[in-house]
């Protein structure tokens, strides 16, 4: 009985128009994808090299110890590749190369997970819609119904039928495209690559279950068919569009930060005060009487506790816009898990190494990389005032030594762990989805 | 064979669709019911094949209750729709081996799925035709022969009639007629009295969920069965409205 209907909707599915534009339309967007994006990772790559060359070049001509600490927090992430398919969150590399055209920001490329979260829910949506109602209408379902098989089989092997029908489509377009990347010379795939995307396939089609068994709930709560598309398309753009942009806005709504500039005014009143009391305290000085080296040391003396303040200050001030930022982007994460289609983005992006996950990743290992090459600049810096104690901070020196950003991307062990509650949120979806289809379909009036 | 026992629907707990419905289909028997839109006839039918579940009362199939053990009730009772539109991108052939399967059968063989589509009279180029492509009159041969298929003992039909041309609606009838011989026991629901007349071993006439007549063979043959319909549906009606 599962099989009969199971293989039926699926044969059903696969002589039908929407089949053959699924096909297309998924073929052409993956491989297409594919093809420009490995383009780009060419040209990332390129930029890359290009930047840590020109870093090179600045610490040979321009290494003076006033100016470092700006050079070094411009380290640039290396692009992996897999951003060959997946993006992810843009690197400023990618931004650069497109400087002089307003396109790219007005229509970002699309990744294989954008087809995915997009395109292919919609196409879920569009092989589920008439799942129960359109049978209902061409009277298939209430014949079907007049034999000895049970609600949850039918909708059970319904859902297996079409979701495999819906993966016919989306397993070509994804192989397709992979050997596409993998037939360039200039990208080798190592095996970690592979299993990364192994696991974003295995989410891709978690995800696209979920609308999968959310197209048959809706079929489930509609009569006919354009009532099930109408409603289909309606809940397709809350999910897909709604949501992911709307709850950055809401969570500034909910818990309000301060903008940059707010910040930026405050700081400057910081340094504006610090420089009134550096004055006063100077003038104080001067009239108190005192001259000279006296003068000199008393002053500095000043200038270093009101230095000292000040970047107290600034840093607390800095440390609550970031803590009350951080946490509006929590609210905002937490409200656009009301939709698989983020939840989907930040499980892909974070698997892939192109996401939320993966920058912190990166951020902290600059973090430990300027630490480190502070530590090494320090001792440097001591050994060479010892041997030329005239050595001052605009002076070049020679860090021919120091130690170079290596990075490490996270192992496939790390992400699984950074994604596991996104994952458990895609199963949750698909639970959710097809029990309420289910309940709805047991009151469903077949008729 | 096929019984109902005091079998009650109220919708919403206001609408009475139908009210202590008793009636029985022998073993090769043709049983009409006629009635207008509305009268309980489609609700009849699908309390029979347990779409929805009984307010009261309740019916049987070879003993069998029906709303305590639909899905073994189910392999006893075969169903054809007013309007079946079946699987469009299926051949005739694939529409057939898909619910003879699903009626239970393991395998089917080719013969005897060409064997019944040709039985209900369809053409022997159609039987590879996609459904899509069929005639309303095709596709009710499709459904009689689907419902041949299952080999079930009773078979429902809720207004099969309706949209066929005379021709059709006649060589339908003697497709009845063949499964009546058969042994098996015909359920069929319309308004078409003429057609009920020239088939049906008894008829029931419904009105507003209530059976209020029922006529055997005889008193078909004997009746003016258009004025008794008539004046039983209106009679009902105005009977309704003076209590």
């Amino acid at each position: 009985m599962f099989w009969n209907i199971a293989q039926k909707e699926f044969l059903s599915n696969i002589l039908s128009l929407r089949f053959s534009v699924a096909f297309l339309l998924a073929f052409i967007l993956m491989t297409l994808s594919a093809y420009v994006l490995t383009s780009d990772y060419e040209h990332q790559v390129e930029d890359y090299s290009a930047r840590v060359m020109a870093k090179e070049n600045w610490f040979a001509q321009y290494a003076h110890s006033n100016r470092m600490a700006p050079i070094l927090r411009q380290t640039p992430k290396p692009p992996t590749v897999l951003s060959a398919l997946f993006r992810g969150i843009p690197q400023d590399a990618d931004v650069e190369s497109f400087y002089q055209s307003p396109m790219p920001a007005l229509f970002p490329l699309m990744d294989w997970l954008f087809i995915v979260g997009v395109v292919m829910s919609l196409l879920a949506l569009i092989f589920s819609y008439d799942a129960i109602c359109g049978e209902r209408e061409d009277g298939t379902l209430s014949l079907t119904m007049s034999y000895p098989v049970s609600r949850s089989v039918v909708l059970l092997s319904k859902w297996t039928g079409g979701f495999l029908s819906l993966l016919m489509p989306f397993v070509t377009a994804w192989f397709a495209g992979l050997h596409i990347v993998n037939i360039n010379p200039n990208i080798h795939l190592s095996g970690r690559d592979f299993g990364v995307l192994g696991l974003v396939f295995l989410v891709s089609l978690l995800y696209i279950a979920a609308f999968f068994a959310l197209g048959i709930l809706i079929s489930t709560r509609t009569r006919s068919a354009v009532a099930a598309i109408m409603t289909s398309l309606f809940v397709w753009v809350i999910f897909a569009l709604g949501i992911p942009n709307l709850s950055p806005y809401v969570a500034a709504q909910i818990y309000p930060t301060p903008s940059i500039a707010a910040l930026e005014h405050k700081i400057n009143a910081i340094y504006d005060e610090a420089d009134r009391v550096k004055s006063n305290a100077w003038r104080e000085l001067r009239a108190k009487g005192l001259k000279g080296a006296e003068f000199e040391k008393a002053g500095l003396e000043v200038v270093n506790r009101v230095n000292r303040e000040v970047n107290e200050k600034v840093e607390k001030l800095k440390g609550d816009f970031q803590r009350k930022a951080d946490r509006q982007t929590n609210i905002a994460l937490y409200i656009s898990c009301l939709s698989p289609f983020p939840v989907f983005m930040y499980a892909g992006t974070d698997l892939a190494g192109a996401g939320r996950y993966s920058e912190a990743h990166f951020n902290k290992a600059v973090g430990r990389y300027i630490s480190s090459f502070w530590d090494y600049f320090n001792a440097k810096w001591k050994k060479l005032k010892s041997e030329n104690p005239w050595l001052a901070g605009e002076d070049k020196l020679d860090l021919s030594d120091r130690p170079r950003f290596q990075y490490q991307e996270p192992s496939i062990r790390d992400r699984i762990n950074a994604t596991l509650l996104y994952i458990a949120l895609l199963f949750l979806f698909n639970i959710i989805f097809f029990w309420a289809g289910y309940i709805s379909f047991l009151r469903y009036d077949v008729r | 064979m096929l019984e109902t026992r005091d079998l009650t629907k109220v919708y919403d707990d206001t609408i009475l669709a139908v009210n202590k419905l008793n009636l029985k289909v022998d073993p090769g028997e043709i049983y009409v019911i006629l009635g207008a839109n509305g009268a309980g006839k489609s609700t009849t039918i699908a309390l029979l094949l347990n779409f929805i579940d009984p307010t009261s009362g309740t019916a049987f199939i070879n003993e069998i209750e029906i709303p305590k053990f639909p899905l073994e009730a189910k392999k006893h009772l075969a169903y054809v729709s007013e309007n079946v539109e079946l699987y469009g991108n299926f051949t005739a052939r694939q529409n057939l081996d898909f619910f003879a399967k699903l009626g239970g059968r393991k395998k089917v063989s080719r013969d005897e799925l060409d064997a019944t589509l040709g039985r209900v009279g369809l053409p022997e180029e159609s039987f590879k035709r996609r459904v899509k492509t069929f005639s309303k009159g095709m596709r009710q041969r499709l459904g009689i022969a689907i419902a041949i298929i299952k080999r079930a003992e009773a078979v429902l039909l809720d207004e099969p009639t309706s949209g066929l041309d005379p021709k059709g609606g006649a060589e339908f009838l003697e497709l009845l007629r063949q499964l009546k011989d058969e042994g098996k026991a015909i359920f069929m629901s319309t308004h078409d009295i003429f057609r009920a007349k020239a088939i049906a071993d008894r008829v029931g006439i419904m009105a507003e969920g209530n059976l209020v007549r029922e006529l055997t063979h005889e008193e078909i043959a004997e009746e003016n069965l258009e004025e008794l319909y008539l004046r039983y549906v209106a009679g009902y009606e105005q009977a309704e409205e003076a209590a």
